[in-house]
């Protein structure tokens, strides 16, 4: 398919309304109570997850470095955000906006302290040291008094309430939906294909003039900054956290979504997140199941589609339905030529 | 002065001199063979100059600067583009993407006008989907631009390779046994390929390659190396006639 046909530009524009569309949608239906208030919680989780494995599919899947711990940025981020808003004395309208970008910050700069080491080197030592960060940032979260140890912090309030049971929706869904387009648009820019390089081949990479450990810093961190946001708005959105919601079985949740999904596929993250929290969510009564049923799931997503549900693939909605109507339309004249022969 | 020239260049792995003393020197727009039996060192001497390797000693000069220390994707900047003797295209990648990876050091525009597709954004991808183009009309391989590279058969995988080396606008390219696996008329026509990208990109090519066919007829000059040593220089008619050289091969 050619670079900047025509037919793309409205492909994106066709889905950017679909996406403006669902907003709505689900923005009059919470408004007007359509949706109940446990429902909206739901929701802002699936954006929430969203945001995190379309960040994680960044590292994962479109660079193609292992993170066992990306948990361990929504910890720093929560944490961010929530002393933020619960110290700073201003309005919460105000407070969140900011606590969350602070959030972003702190778990971009951990990233830069744990991504610099790990990412100059060729090879999976990313994994590791993302590991060990995810289990070392939960235990100091553990015992230090600013996090209130293992009691966590609470208190923080959520912009929804019963009554306006909207904004966090909004906040979560434009936040989602913005990381998601990003993560869209970097994946085709230079930036991005200097990026994928480095996944196929970093040393071919690199010997056609790629700073390798530039764009691997630069992706990972990036990758760290959305986990931060997505663990403010988390923590605002529950009110209370404690270091064991940031558990590696949390990482590993994420990581799940983004394998299932297809590694490198946005879409597919977006898609396998929205599943795999609904399943969660509805699996409630049985969550000491769930986990097996993920990790039955994974394996049979890895016996029979090991890239993943989509691959590397994207879907867009107008390029499926154009490819529906076209194989209908096809159908006829070709009924009618088969009946000629 | 010369285009690359080498000085007392070796290096050691571990106990084994694999490089020894290597003195070496291409000028512009000059095509150049390094031969020698399997093992001699040839890709050894690549790796040294594109940086994947650091030397044990001795200099390596491009256009009078020392590259010594700088890093794989520094000596690509500043002049020395390489394939790959086993193949090592992006192949989840297209065809045109591989190119313009390769120009990723020639473009400007930042990740925020990248991500938010500015103008600046828009302006040079279309400038650069049109040079890579260009560059595959070169092979007539532009029917192929939008296909995964890793479908593509072998030959122009190596073809694609190269293309992708010269779109870094390098000075000198290193060819790391492009004949590798062709059949013979590929080869013949690989050696007229090699003399047109010299004459139409002005670069100056350091091959290694193992068809004598080809590095007879192509390279004007010659450097051969045995065991880490190099045992005979000269034009490629002077080299037929060593006795060293036909011994290190025939063995004596």
């Amino acid at each position: 398919m050619g670079f900047l046909k025509k037919k793309t530009g409205i492909y994106y524009m066709v889905n950017f309304m679909l996406g403006t569309l669902l907003f709505f949608v689900l923005l009059i239906s919470i408004n007007t109570k359509t949706i109940s208030w446990s429902d909206t919680g739901i929701i802002i989780l699936i954006c929430i997850n969203v945001t995190l494995a379309a960040s994680l599919n960044l590292v994962t899947g479109i660079l193609g470095q292992l993170v066992l711990g990306h948990a361990g940025f929504m910890l720093v981020g929560a944490y961010a955000a929530s002393l933020f808003t619960l110290h700073s004395g201003l309005p919460l309208a105000i407070a969140f906006p900011i606590g969350l970008l602070l959030s972003g910050i702190v778990a971009a700069m951990f990233g830069v302290v744990i991504g610099l080491p790990a990412l100059r080197l060729r090879g999976d030592y990313l994994a590791i040291i993302t590991l060990g960060f995810g289990e070392i940032i939960r235990v100091v979260a553990n015992n230090l008094k600013i996090t209130n140890g293992a009691m966590g912090l609470s208190g923080m309030e959520s912009l929804s309430s019963r009554r306006n049971p909207s904004p966090m929706f909004i906040y979560a869904y434009v936040i989602a939906i913005v990381v998601v387009i990003l993560m869209f648009t970097f994946g085709r820019s230079r930036h991005g294909r200097a990026v994928i390089s480095i996944r196929e081949d970093e040393i071919a990479s690199e010997s056609m003039g790629i700073n390798t450990t530039y764009y691997k810093l630069f992706a990972f961190v990036f990758a760290a900054f959305i986990a931060g946001v997505a663990g403010g708005i988390y923590a605002h959105h529950y009110g209370m956290i404690d270091p064991s919601k940031f558990d590696f079985n949390r990482s590993v949740e994420i990581l799940i979504m983004v394998v299932l999904g297809g590694m490198g596929s946005i879409t597919g993250s977006v898609i396998s997140a929205t599943v795999l929290t609904l399943l969660s969510e509805r699996l409630r009564d049985f969550s000491e199941y769930r986990m097996i049923l993920y990790a039955t799931i994974l394996i049979l997503v890895m016996l029979f589609k090991p890239s993943g549900l989509l691959g590397r693939y994207e879907i867009s909605i107008p390029k499926l339905a154009g490819k529906l109507y076209r194989r209908i339309a096809n159908r006829k004249p070709h009924s009618e030529t088969g009946g000629a022969e | 002065m010369h285009l690359l020239e080498t000085k007392d260049l070796g290096i050691v792995f571990g106990g084994l001199q694999a490089l020894n003393d290597l003195h070496l020197a291409v000028d512009a727009k000059e095509i150049v063979g390094l031969i020698g039996p399997n093992g001699a060192g040839k890709t050894t001497v690549f790796n040294l100059l594109t940086g994947v390797y650091a030397p044990s000693g001795g200099a390596i000069r491009l256009e009078g600067q020392s590259i010594l220390g700088k890093k794989p994707f520094q000596i690509n900047r500043t002049g020395v583009a390489r394939t790959f003797q086993n193949i090592r295209l992006f192949k989840h990648m297209t065809v045109a993407d591989n190119i313009k990876l390769a120009m990723n050091q020639n473009m400007k525009y930042n990740v925020v006008s990248g991500m938010l597709r500015l103008p600046s954004y828009w302006k040079e991808e279309r400038a650069i989907d049109r040079k890579a183009r260009e560059l595959l009309a070169i092979f007539d391989m532009e029917d192929l631009a939008d296909q995964m590279s890793a479908n593509l058969p072998y030959g122009q995988q190596r073809k694609l390779e190269i293309l992708r080396a010269l779109a870094s606008k390098p000075k000198l390219l290193l060819l790391d046994e492009p004949a590798a696996g062709m059949n013979p008329t590929e080869t013949h026509d690989l050696m007229e390929v090699i003399r047109s990208i010299r004459d139409r990109f002005n670069v100056a090519i350091l091959l290694i390659e193992h068809d004598m066919s080809l590095v007879m007829n192509v390279c004007e000059r010659l450097y051969v190396l045995d065991y880490g040593n190099l045992i005979a220089e000269g034009t490629p008619e002077e080299i037929r006639n060593n006795d060293k050289v036909i011994a290190a091969y025939l063995g004596s």
